[in-house]
């Protein structure tokens, strides 16, 4: 009974911005992930924007070495809050380092940890979601009693609260936003694995012997993929923002790393009075790299969801 | 229906017992001795092994959670703070009050420009009107809050010799100083949060409008559509409430930074410092008090929700 | 008597310019001074090591002696001894002080202690209550024991000769008179209600994390101050609300002393007229410390090499436009009377203290071993002021370019203040120390084995000779040479590596009038003589 289960989880499937209960995509049809890059570009001028401001912060992170003149630990107390010159096209920050080249190796940062925690919570979350939705049951039951318990704490205290105890790194911050990003939308993967089981050709195939593994990976994973999907995409955008709010309360990636959040958030408010660009212009490419996968997230979201196919 | 409303509540027992159990086991692994700290930095007791005993801690763990537990569950006793020495609950209810009310108006900011833009942006889909709408809320939604807090705290101090920030006033003692210090903040915080209610509100909308009769009805004129606007209005509510309920969260912990920069004294703050000062009775408590309060908020949503949509059965 | 000998000892102004000018005018009475700082922890002077406590206890309590304020004061470092409740002292053996206590000086009239005189009792009672609880304690380790011969004369009994004893009671942050009934009746001080002393102020109410009120003390034993009726404290954590609230003028301080960055101090004056700003040279240290009894900076080569890696010119004239003292430590620059004369240093010592020369320090780790450097964590706390997130930095880089790779490790306070603060790191840590007034805390402190501010776990017998001797030489003119003969000793052990310390610009809303910044913690004499000239 599909109406069941879904009066105890109408929070999250409802709840998160690109949870979209998925209908089994069926053999047959084109593959879908070759069918949305051109009605992306038909149908989502928004996404479109999104996307290339994405394409232009993979450039500035991998080509940061080649577009900038100067390091990223490149010291020169001297030149220190010099505002923007034609030698320093943001200005200097608190060390007399080229802001610019900073914020280009921050992009290296943000997506290392965006990727890496996404791609980490996403695995987790298929792996929590999917496990709880297919075995059902007792499994379900105290799965989503963790899942719970974690969702009622408030979010950035248990970040810290983890963060203080393993230490703030590149890796382990990673690692701590990929949990909870995990976490949280385990939900979300659950919501589209139920709507999957409860399909009668699951069941048919546990009558002719299949194995669980062979059911998941054959018929359920693929079902749940653009779910999975569109997660990853919206949750990007909230794994940088985090990351840069972990920052500002001192436990953000350590220097002299530059990440957007660090920069904004260390020396651009210390020196918010003199040198505003400080944290005036991390914060900018902060807000568009956000804003970016935002909007790719969405129109993916929107070509993916069955729903919204047919319609407009 | 009454079976499933019983359904609900007993599950929420094993989700509040993990919350327990996760926050405790948190703060015993944290680095640093409180202990320690107390003593050679405060002197709170002559030797370590007194400190020690006297707060308890030479006890199992287990004991100490049972204690902890036990207390809660049978006195209502949170527990005092090691440091203040003062009852838990009084500190959380004088200050929760602060944190409630910028909740509350950072949820009504969020919801008036979420539903507001979200209304325009599926009714006029794909027009200019949606577009622009949707670019505006996902940019705001994109700004990080406690920058724009800091900007909105500095830039009219430089510039207008004019800031924000002044000195907390309860709402019972004056409303109308209180809402002049509480609504920046809730301005700042709420403009940031609106992004997924509009997209909520869009895709609900659209989701309505897309229905065979309602184009019909929506197609035949202006008097239509208003009743088909509050008829979808009325359902794409619950997932926005929803919404809500799953942030709540959010709002409290948000409210650390919040609260720090506009000096509101409310929960977050005392949460922050307590953590700081690894004060763990206040830690525990607190994370208990707000997670039952998450806990029952979605609950009565569920339940609401379960109410309001017909369609739902129950086991 | 000790007073008057330290008095003499006392030597020239810091203030580095603008000298005020001459207060000509009357003080006048009335109006309220604002100001925005953070919370103090707690509110028993006894049960905290906060120096944010101790400011706040000294509006409301006295000593048996005091620092002088305002007028009184010559410099911003003048640790000369004032009578406080005490009206005077002797030495009557170099191992025995007899004070006599001020008669009818009242404790602020509230229940239970309702205004009645503070006696010989109150003062036995205080500081044997320090003694036993304060993190402090420490500092009266040498008392052997306090006696009451009658209702005004407190006799202290040392252990052993004790330079350091008055200026241990005159600072804020130790040894508060307190009334024994309050803590009969509540427990401790920490309560707005048990806030009961004979300061120059009384505290009128408190609402936690909301703002502090202090007003006149009517029955204060100096007639006539303080000159303002209240001081208000508005509760702000964050230091760019702090500005917003003092750039726009609703608050008359942005910090309890006025402390300004150099930064925030010229930005100022350019754009407040209506704020007045004083660059001040305060006591304040900057350091590297290492764990000296582990390797590999147990080599005094590494050490030294850690020394001349510190471009202190450059980060003078970058972080500090060129204002800050280079010479900084083991004495701090602001106390001038106990600092040795650079020129008497041997400079080929001096040059670990101030010298830099990247060449010579690769030179040095290859002859320790370690010609590839190598690699070491700092810990820290991002949080203190700026410019300390620039420091941090600026040290791991000026460490890199002679092959020391030094990792950040920021640390969430509580942990910092548990661990790294009391020397319980591994390898290295950066950061400030704590401003005391005393000499000893800065030498002794600092260097002596099992004291907690021995950060860097200094164990070294014959500099402990030296330290224990200045300790128990009550000639201040001997004691100084003994002191003169640590700072030649330390020049070139770089137990710590010390940083440029750069001047705060006091800064404060113009119409205050009689604000002298003091190097001694403490907030209440400062308000006492100020006053507001509208």
């Amino acid at each position: 009974m599909p109406s069941s289960t879904r009066a105890s989880d109408t929070g999250s499937a409802l709840a998160l911005p690109g949870a979209a209960p998925a209908t089994p995509v069926r053999a047959g049809t084109r593959a879908w992930y070759l069918d949305i890059w051109p009605q992306l570009i038909r149908r989502k001028p928004l996404g479109v924007v999104g996307g290339v401001i994405v394409l232009i912060m993979l450039a500035a992170a991998l080509g940061a070495e080649m577009l900038s003149p100067y390091g990223f630990a490149e010291t020169s107390l001297r030149e220190r809050l010099q505002p923007a010159s034609a030698a320093h096209w943001l200005g200097t920050d608190h060390l007399g380092r080229d802001l610019l080249t900073r914020i280009l190796y921050g992009a290296r940062i943000s997506l290392y940890v965006g990727f890496g925690a996404v791609a980490l919570g996403a695995v987790l979350a298929t792996i929590i979601g999917v496990g709880s939705a297919y075995f059902g049951g007792r499994v379900d039951l105290w799965a989503q009693r963790g899942v719970d318990a974690w969702m009622a704490f408030p979010g950035l205290l248990l970040l810290m609260t983890i963060l203080s105890l393993l230490g703030p790194s590149v890796l382990n911050i990673t690692l701590v936003l990929g949990l909870a990003f995990g976490i949280q939308n385990s939900r979300v993967v659950r919501g589209a694995a139920l709507i999957i089981k409860e399909q009668t050709y699951v069941e048919g195939a546990l009558a002719l012997g299949s194995t669980h593994l062979h059911i998941t990976a054959a018929h359920i994973l693929p079902n749940v993929l653009p779910t999975i999907i569109v997660v990853a995409t919206t949750g990007l955008s909230t794994v940088i923002l985090t990351e840069a709010s972990l920052s500002f309360l001192g436990l953000g990636v350590p220097p002299p790393y530059p990440t957007w959040g660090g920069m904004l958030s260390l020396a651009g408010l210390d020196h918010m009075y003199q040198a505003p660009w400080l944290a005036i212009y991390p914060a900018a490419a902060l807000s568009l790299a956000v804003f970016g996968f935002n909007m790719l997230g969405d129109a993916l979201r929107d070509l993916l969801d069955p729903r919204l196919r047919g319609g407009g | 229906m009454r079976q499933y409303v019983l359904r609900r509540f007993a599950l929420a027992v094993p989700t509040l017992f993990l919350v327990s159990v996760i926050v405790f086991v948190m703060m015993r692994l944290m680095p640093g001795d409180v202990v320690l700290r107390m003593v050679e930095g405060q002197a709170y007791a002559p030797t370590i092994e007194a400190m020690r005993k006297d707060l308890g801690l030479d006890r199992p763990a287990y004991v100490q959670y049972a204690d902890w537990i036990g207390r809660i569950l049978t006195r209502g006793d949170f527990g005092r703070s090691y440091w203040t020495r003062q009852p838990i609950w009084d500190e959380f209810a004088r200050r929760f009050p602060v944190t409630l009310e910028l909740a509350i108006l950072t949820i009504l900011v969020s919801v008036v420009i979420g539903v507001a833009v979200g209304v325009v942006s599926a009714v006029r889909q794909d027009g200019a009107a949606d577009y622009v709408g949707r670019v505006l809320a996902i940019l705001a939604l994109s700004v990080p809050y406690f920058g724009l807090a800091v900007v909105v705290v500095v830039v009219p101090a430089i510039l207008f010799r004019w800031t924000p920030v002044w000195t907390y006033v309860p709402f019972t003692e004056n409303p109308l100083a209180n809402l002049k210090i509480m609504i920046v903040p809730a301005l700042v915080f709420g403009v940031t949060r609106a992004g997924p209610i509009m997209r909520i509100m869009r895709s609900a909308l659209l989701d309505v409008l897309r229905q065979e009769y309602i184009r019909t009805a929506w197609s035949k004129g202006l008097p239509e559509r208003g009743i088909v606007l509050r008829h979808a209005l009325k359902n794409a509510m619950i997932p926005v409430i929803s919404l809500i309920g799953l942030q709540m969260p959010l709002y409290i912990g948000g409210s650390v930074i919040m609260e720090t920069i506009f000096r509101l004294p409310g929960v977050g703050l005392f949460f922050f410092e307590a953590l700081t000062r690894m004060d763990y009775p206040v830690v525990q408590s607190v994370n208990l008090i707000v997670a039952t309060m998450v806990v029952g908020f979605n609950l009565a949503i569920d339940l609401s929700y379960a109410f309001l949509d017909p369609r739902i059965r129950y086991r | 008597m000790i007073g008057s000998l330290v008095l003499a000892a006392c030597a020239t102004l810091v203030m580095l310019s603008l000298t005020p000018p001459a207060e000509a005018q009357q003080p006048k009475r009335g109006g309220t001074i604002r100001i925005a700082d953070r919370e103090a922890p707690n509110l028993d002077p006894h049960l905290s090591i906060s120096f944010l406590t101790h400011s706040w206890a000294s509006m409301a309590y006295s000593q048996l002696v005091r620092f002088p304020h305002g007028p009184e004061q010559k410099h911003t470092a003048d640790f000369s001894i004032l009578p406080d409740l005490a009206e005077k002292w002797e030495y009557s053996s170099p191992t025995t002080v007899v004070f006599t206590l001020r008669r009818g000086v009242k404790f602020h009239n509230k229940p239970p202690v309702n205004g009645r005189e503070v006696t010989s009792a109150d003062v036995k009672y205080s500081l044997e209550r320090f003694r036993a609880k304060s993190g402090f304690r420490s500092r009266l380790d040498q008392v052997q024991s306090i006696e009451t011969p009658d209702r005004y004369t407190v006799r202290i009994n040392l252990k052993e000769p004790f330079a350091p004893l008055l200026n241990h009671l005159a600072s804020p942050a130790f040894t508060a008179i307190l009334p024994k009934e309050v803590e009969e009746q509540f427990g401790d001080f920490n309560r707005p209600e048990a806030v009961i002393g004979t300061g120059p102020f009384m505290l009128k109410s408190y609402q936690k994390g909301v703002r502090v009120v202090w007003e006149r003390n009517p029955d204060y034993y100096v007639k006539g101050l303080p000159y303002v009726d209240s001081v208000e404290l508005e509760i702000t954590p964050d230091g760019n609300a702090r500005l917003s609230l003092f750039r726009a003028g609703k608050v008359d301080f942005g910090h309890m002393w006025g402390y300004e960055s150099v930064e925030e101090g010229k930005s100022l004056q350019k754009s407040n007229p209506e704020i007045s700003v004083t660059p001040t040279q305060i006591i304040g240290m900057g350091v590297i410390y290492m764990r000296t009894d582990q390797p590999p900076f147990n080599d005094v080569r590494v050490r030294r090499a850690v020394a001349l890696a510190i471009d202190r010119k450059t980060w003078n004239d970058g972080l500090y436009a060129g204002e800050a003292c280079i010479d900084s430590g083991p004495v701090p620059c602001a106390m001038k009377e106990w600092k040795i004369d650079p020129a008497k240093l041997d400079p080929a010592k001096a040059r670990y203290l101030t010298g830099y020369d990247p060449a010579e320090a690769r030179k040095l780790l290859a002859e320790a071993g370690h010609p590839g450097g190598f690699t070491t964590p700092a810990f820290h706390w991002p949080g203190y002021a700026p410019p300390w997130r620039s420091i941090y930095e600026l040290a791991a880089d000026n460490l890199s370019k002679i092959g020391i790779q030094v990792e950040l490790k920021p640390e969430e306070y509580g942990k910092y203040i548990s661990t790294t603060y009391l020397g319980k790191f591994e390898k290295m840590a950066i950061g400030p120390i704590t401003p005391f007034t005393e000499i000893d805390d800065w030498l002794y402190g600092t260097h002596f084995p099992e004291q907690p501010n021995n950060r860097s776990h200094v164990a070294d017998a014959e500099l402990n000779k030296l330290l224990v001797a200045q300790r128990r030489e009550l000639d201040p003119k001997k004691r100084k040479e003994i002191i003169d003969d640590i700072q030649r000793y330390l020049a070139d052990k770089a137990y710590y590596v010390y940083f440029p310390n750069g001047p705060q610009y006091i800064s404060h809303a113009r119409h205050i009038k009689g604000f002298k910044h003091h190097d001694g913690y403490g907030m209440g004499l400062k308000y006492m003589y100020s006053w507001i000239d509208r």
